[in-house]
This record gives C-alpha cells, sequence and structure tokens, in this order.
C-alpha cells in the first residue's frame, strides 16, 4: 500500500543564499543572546559554535551571490562570538543585572521618541523635503503637550497640543522650504534654533519660578493582564506606556500607507521626480506641504512621549536633548524605510539603556559608556554599515514650469 | 508663522528691559544683595529656588534690596557675576559649587563687595588657586547629618517591610556635596539595619530626569525598596521611578513631599538660611570674609522634611532619638572623600557610600 508513497526529500531544493545569509545574521545575533539572560550560556563553546555557524552561512553565502548581507553575516558571527565570550567571562551576578526584564521595557522607551522622529523624518524626506528641524519640532511638542495637558486636565488633550504646535513648526519649515525655496538644511537649523527659545521662553513665562505642577493629566500605562505574567518578556512588556505602542504599530501603518497605498506613491513620486509627478497631474506643493507638516506632528508625539509620557508631566529646557538628530540619524541608518528606521531607533535605544547598566562593570568610565548612542550615530551617518541612498529629489526645492 | 515671530520679539524685549533696569538701579545708601543661579535655574523646585526664596525673605525682613539672575549655561557665570556686581550689589551670592572657578576670579577683581558661595568651603579645593578669598565666604553645609536621617528611616521601612533588604540613592555627579548625603545616607541605613544593600548610581546630571529616572529603575530592578535622589532637578525622575514602582522615594534639599507620589521624606538643606544668614550678617556690616559658615542639625540649617503619615509613630521617634545624639555629638556621621565638612565639622571621618 504504501508503496507509491515517495519520501519527503528535500533534494533538488536549494535555499537561496539571501534567505541563508539572514539566517547567519540571526544565528550571529544568537550567538551573544544564548550568553545573556534568561539562557545565559555559561561556556565560551556555546557562543563559539553558533558564530562560526553564522560565519559559515555568511561565507556560503557571500560566494553565492548575496555578498552584501553576506558579509553582514559573518559580521553578526564575528560580532556575536566576541560579545559571546566576554560575556561568558563576566560575573553572572554582574549579568543579571545587566540583562534583565527592564531593559527591554527600556530599550522600547528609549526608541519610542527616535521611532517617531524617524518616522516623521522619513515621511518628510520622502516627498523631497529635507527635515533636520525634527529636534525643534519633538521639543515644542514636549513643552506644548505638557502645557495643554496641564490647563486642560486631559492628557488626549495635551496631545493634540502638542501635534499642532509640532505641525505648526513644520509649517514654518514647509513655507520656508516649499514656497521661498530656501536651503532646507538652514530652514531646519533655524526651525531647531527657534524651537528652543521659544519654548525657553514660553516655560519661563507660563511656569515662571514655580515649574510644572504635580499632578499634570499623562498617558497611561496599558496593562496587558495574561502577557504580565509570561515568563522574562511578561514584565518587560506587560506595562508599557500607551504611547510606546502608538509607536511601535504606526511603523507598519507608515509602511502600508507609503509602499502599498496611491497616497504613498504620490509622496514618494514627488521625492524621487517631482516633474514627472507635476507632469501626471500631482499637485508637488499641495504633497509636500502635507508631508512636511505630517512630519512634524509625528516629531511632537515623540517629544510628547518625553514630558508626558515616559517622565509624567515635565519639561526641562531642551528637554529632547538631541533626540530629533538621532532620529535622524536613525531614519538614515534606516534606509528611508519604516522598519529599517525602527530596527534603528531600537539599535539607539538598546546602546542608551546599555550605557545606564555598564557602570556595574566601572563605574568610572559611566560618562564614557553614555557616548555610545554618539558614537553610533557617527558611524550610521558616515554610513560605514551599507551605503544610505535618499530620494531622488531630496533637498531640492521644486520649481514648476 | 506670527507666534515664533511675535516671541521672538518678546524675547529681544524682555533683554531690553531688564538690561534697562540695570542702569537705572542702584542708588547708593541702600544695601543690595545679589544671587547667581546655577545651571539648575530658580525653578528646580530645590537648591536654586530654596536660595532664591532666601533672598526674597531678606528683602522682607531686612529691607535690602535683592536683584537675581539665571545661569542658562556655564559660559553665563562670569557675565552674570560681575553684572550684579556692575548693577551695584554690595554681597553677591553664588548658588552653589559650580560657580566656584569663576567666583575665585570675580571676588579678586571687586575686592571691596563680599561674595557668598553655596556648598563651598573657601579652604577646600576649588580656592587653593585664588589670589584672593577675604572678601568670600563659604556656606557649608553637613548634608552627611541629613542624609543619615533618611537613611535610618529608610533602613527601619525596609527592614519592618522585609523581603530583598536593598535601597537605592541616585546621584548627579560623583562629587563631595552630592557624595556627603549619600555617605551618611549608606551609615545610617545600616545603623537601622545592618544587614541592608545600598545601591549608589550616578546620573552624570543635574537637569535631565529621564537620567535618573533610569538609574533609579535599574535600582529598582535590582530590588530597592527606598529611592534617595542627591540629584537636584534630575532626581525628580527618580522620585518618579518610585512612585512608579510603588516603593518610596525621598527628596532632597527642600522638602518634595508634594513632589510625587509615595514620598517617604526629605532630607533638607536650607540653603534659604544660609543666603539670608549672610546676608543679615554683611548688611549689618559683620560679613567674616575668608573664613565658612557651618549650618547643621544643630543650627537648623540642616533637617528632615515632611514624614509620610504612613510611617508608625515609633520610627520617628526612633530616628528623632537618633537626632539628639547627632546633635549632641555622641553619634558621628561620616562624610565623602574630600569633603569640605572633614576640617569643619569635629572629630569628621570618611567613609564609603555603599
Amino acid at each position: 500500500m504504501t508503496n507509491h508513497v515517495q519520501p519527503l526529500t528535500t533534494r533538488g531544493w536549494v535555499p537561496s543564499p539571501r534567505a541563508i545569509a539572514i539566517a547567519g545574521g540571526v544565528l550571529g545575533v544568537a550567538a551573544f543572546w544564548s550568553t545573556i539572560p534568561p539562557f545565559t550560556a555559561r561556556s565560551p563553546v556555546v557562543p563559539i559554535v553558533i558564530g562560526v555557524l553564522a560565519v559559515a552561512a555568511g561565507i556560503w553565502a557571500t560566494t553565492r551571490g548575496a555578498r552584501r548581507i553576506g558579509i553582514g553575516a559573518i559580521a553578526a558571527g564575528v560580532i556575536g562570538i566576541g560579545l559571546g565570550v566576554v560575556a561568558t567571562r563576566s560575573s553572572s551576578s554582574n549579568l543579571n543585572t545587566v540583562f534583565t526584564a527592564d531593559l527591554i521595557a527600556q530599550i522600547l522607551a528609549f526608541a519610542t521618541p527616535l521611532t517617531f522622529g524617524a518616522l516623521g523624518g522619513m515621511v518628510s524626506e520622502r516627498s523631497g523635503v529635507v527635515n533636520v528641524g525634527l529636534e525643534g519640532m519633538m521639543l515644542m511638542g514636549a513643552f506644548w503637550g505638557v502645557y495643554v495637558a496641564d490647563k486642560s486636565g486631559s492628557w488626549a488633550v495635551g496631545i493634540l497640543g502638542a501635534m499642532v504646535a509640532g505641525g505648526l513648526f513644520a509649517l514654518i519649515h514647509a513655507v520656508w522650504s516649499i514656497h521661498f525655496r530656501a536651503d532646507q538644511i538652514i530652514s531646519g537649523m533655524a526651525i531647531n534654533f527657534l524651537a528652543l527659545g521659544v519654548t525657553g521662553y514660553f516655560f519661563e513665562q507660563l511656569y515662571g519660578q514655580q515649574n510644572i505642577p504635580s499632578g499634570v493629566s499623562t498617558v497611561p500605562n496599558v496593562r496587558l493582564p495574561v502577557i504580565s505574567r509570561w515568563h522574562f518578556l511578561g514584565p518587560a512588556i506587560g506595562n508599557l506606556n500607551l504611547l510606546i505602542w502608538v509607536g511601535i504599530l504606526l511603523v507598519p501603518l507608515s509602511y502600508v500607507i507609503l509602499f502599498k497605498t496611491p497616497i504613498g506613491l504620490r509622496v514618494r513620486a514627488c521625492g524621487e521626480h517631482p516633474r514627472a509627478a507635476d507632469t501626471v497631474g500631482i499637485d508637488v506643493y499641495k504633497v509636500r506641504y502635507a508631508a512636511v507638516t505630517t512630519s512634524g506632528m509625528l516629531a511632537a508625539l515623540g517629544g510628547a512621549f518625553l514630558s508626558i509620557g515616559y517622565l509624567g508631566g515635565s519639561f526641562t529646557e531642551n528637554m529632547t536633548e538631541g533626540r530629533g538628530f538621532i532620529a535622524l540619524a536613525a531614519m538614515i541608518f534606516g534606509n528611508w524605510r519604516p522598519f529599517g528606521a525602527w530596527g534603528a531607533a531600537l539599535l539607539f535605544g538598546f546602546s542608551t539603556a546599555l550605557a545606564y547598566r555598564l557602570p556595574v562593570y566601572s563605574g568610572s568610565a559611566a560618562t564614557l559608556f553614555q557616548t555610545l548612542p554618539y558614537v553610533l550615530t557617527l558611524i550610521a551617518v558616515a554610513g560605514v554599515i551599507g551605503r544610505s541612498v535618499p530620494p531622488a529629489a531630496d533637498g531640492r526645492p521644486y520649481v514648476k514650469q | 508663522m506670527r507666534k515664533p515671530l511675535l516671541a521672538a520679539a518678546a524675547l529681544a524685549l524682555v533683554a531690553v528691559v531688564t538690561a534697562g533696569s540695570v542702569a537705572t538701579a542702584a542708588p547708593k545708601a541702600t544695601f543690595t544683595a545679589a544671587l547667581v543661579s546655577d545651571i539648575g535655574k530658580f525653578n528646580d523646585k530645590g537648591f536654586n529656588q530654596s536660595q532664591l526664596a532666601g533672598l526674597n525673605e531678606a528683602k522682607a525682613k531686612l529691607g535690602v534690596k535683592t536683584i537675581s539672575i539665571q545661569s542658562n549655561s556655564s559660559s553665563d557665570y562670569l557675565p552674570n557675576l560681575t553684572s550684579m556686581v556692575r548693577q551695584g550689589a554690595n554681597i553677591v551670592s553664588a548658588a552653589g559649587y559650580l560657580l566656584a572657578p569663576t567666583l575665585s576670579q570675580v571676588a579678586a577683581q571687586f575686592p571691596k563687595v563680599d561674595f557668598t558661595i553655596t556648598d563651598d568651603s573657601v579652604h577646600g579645593f576649588d580656592f587653593q588657586k585664588a589670589k584672593e578669598i577675604k572678601n568670600i565666604e563659604g556656606l557649608v553645609y553637613a548634608s552627611n547629618q541629613a542624609g543619615c536621617l533618611v537613611g535610618y528611616l529608610a533602613g527601619e521601612m525596609t527592614k519592618a517591610k522585609g523581603g530583598k533588604q536593598v535601597i537605592g540613592a541616585v546621584g548627579g555627579i560623583e562629587i563631595p556635596a552630592v557624595d556627603d548625603y549619600i555617605v551618611g545616607y549608606n551609615y545610617c541605613a545600616k545603623l537601622a539595619d545592618p544587614g541592608i544593600k545600598v545601591l549608589v548610581g550616578y546620573s552624570q546630571d543635574f537637569v535631565a530626569q529621564d537620567k535618573c529616572k533610569t538609574v533609579a529603575q535599574n535600582q529598582i530592578g535590582q530590588g530597592s525598596q527606598v529611592e534617595f535622589q542627591v540629584a537636584g532637578g534630575c532626581g525628580l525622575g527618580a522620585l518618579n521611578a518610585a512612585a512608579d514602582a510603588g516603593i518610596w522615594g525621598i527628596g532632597v534639599d527642600v522638602d518634595q513631599y508634594a513632589v510625587a507620589k509615595n514620598v517617604l521624606t526629605s532630607a533638607l538643606k536650607r540653603v534659604d538660611t544660609g543666603i539670608f544668614d549672610a546676608i543679615k550678617q554683611a548688611s549689618g556690616g559683620h560679613f567674616k570674609g575668608g573664613s565658612d559658615l557651618l549650618f547643621d542639625l544643630a543650627n537648623g540649617g540642616i533637617g528632615v522634611g515632611k514624614i509620610s503619615p504612613k510611617v508608625p509613630a515609633a520610627d520617628v521617634a526612633a530616628m528623632n532619638a537618633l537626632k539628639a545624639k547627632l546633635i549632641a555629638g555622641t553619634v558621628k556621621v561620616p562624610v565623602a572623600k574630600g569633603s569640605d565638612l572633614l576640617g569643619l565639622l569635629p572629630g569628621a571621618t570618611v567613609g564609603p557610600t555603599h
């Protein structure tokens, strides 16, 4: 009866080099991951074996055409072995201090303003307007978010206020760079300094020497009753701020809008070839105005997360502290794509969170560790890892003929 | 578009108006007292705000004329200190040791003006190279005593609650003015609960709240049941983290009971009293330049803020008993390495932070 049943052999099926290379990259990460809690392999053999597998996969893929990802997999394997062996040498109590479930929550918290900012920057630049004013728009969102939430007594209205403020500031940038065709970098920098002055001035005027009162309505946390009981992951994601989830959900949403809908196609057309877009009847100016304004509103959400989300109703001058610029770097690092930008934001979030935990190894190097995210930014901007390709017409004012 | 332009115009206007009042000020006969903030600024709900309160008290009670100016960055210290002198101030108070290097220059330039510096001794490291310290008075606070009392309370609460015997402290920067608090906290927490572990972290910042929040979160993750903030405005983030996690927070410098939920108490450093006393001395012609004024539990310059009503009366009584011993000198609290208190508090020794 069973004679004619063919065994399910995979003879003839060869996985694509690309898939093998990606698997190699994952193995490289796993090499390091295996040595930290909750797994905590204590023998250096474990990361070395996994890492060697990653390198082998990378070499295999490289020789068969998937060069870029293959080299990435080799690098991931080597770095994974290195970090993994270091981790097995380190005392397990230190490891348990550094790699806790809270680390994941902190990474997400640090990545959230960057995610909003990077997505905002992406929308603007995809339409062809360079937006280095993200920092300023974020700062506006932070201040007006907490001010409106304080005066209205509702965090939801506060978020709305932040978005209006960020959108208005972005509109200034839009008028300058689209209507007046000013240099977009200069206009963006002007936005940053203006925002610093405006928020500083109003903070002083509206709150004076009293600061923001306690008990401002703040964005609530989302408690997930079932998930929060899961091992390790539960405490990490079971009680996150609402805006963190909004940021995460915006990533696929912006991907779909930008790459799968007619609206997204129009935006990208304006960024790649505005003349062609104009020829087929797209109003380039209108699209760019809308994109830049949306960008400011998104960046402002990131700012509002800082003032009325994570920090529970507070503001300090220059609260964003360069996060807008790191968001910009995340966007470039992520190659002007939502998931790439999000990945980069998570990487920056990870390095920031890690910087706070590394002093258990060396207290005196604490300040040095805090430069970690900025060193990463430098690497990203220098374009060492993969060459980023901006939209073709990014930064070029469009002149209708 | 109009709003930011208006704001910019308003900014310019404010600058002109303040500059204008500079010129018209200073009729000769009145005594003028001035205060220059550090970068924490007067709305830090703590250190600077409290000193401004001291200045205002002097205005109300002593009838002196007062002026104050905020420093937005450390490059403002020099222009701010000199502008206070040029506006005719007879005494200029520098709000914190951060201004010390600048003050040591400015004081030599204006020998006829009296200067005070909060949290710093004129005999300390900062003024070693100063040409002239005869017109500077150091206002030094025995903050190790305040740290001790709140640490004792923290130890008692942790012992009573059981579980992991861990508490934490979040400092701004690892400097003696911060570490004096933490050394006292550590020493007296162990008096109350000998097996307790004290975690100490530094945010490297006195302003950005997210940094202190993260440091505190990491300590709470290690089981900390009480978080003591010693980082000014930044430390409000640590109190916020404690409130989020449902554990106790302890305020610093001023009474921060109302600043966040779950505040156990606050370690008070009456920097307002220091400013007031110095102005009172100077306006009465009794300014003692080249020396330090010590503020401690005995003279009320150091204390404990409002204690949460959830703390059992017996614990408060035990803390007050310890306070009496500190005042009497039968219990001595160690100080931080390099602390100005070493030469000022009789019999002070150096102790560890954790």
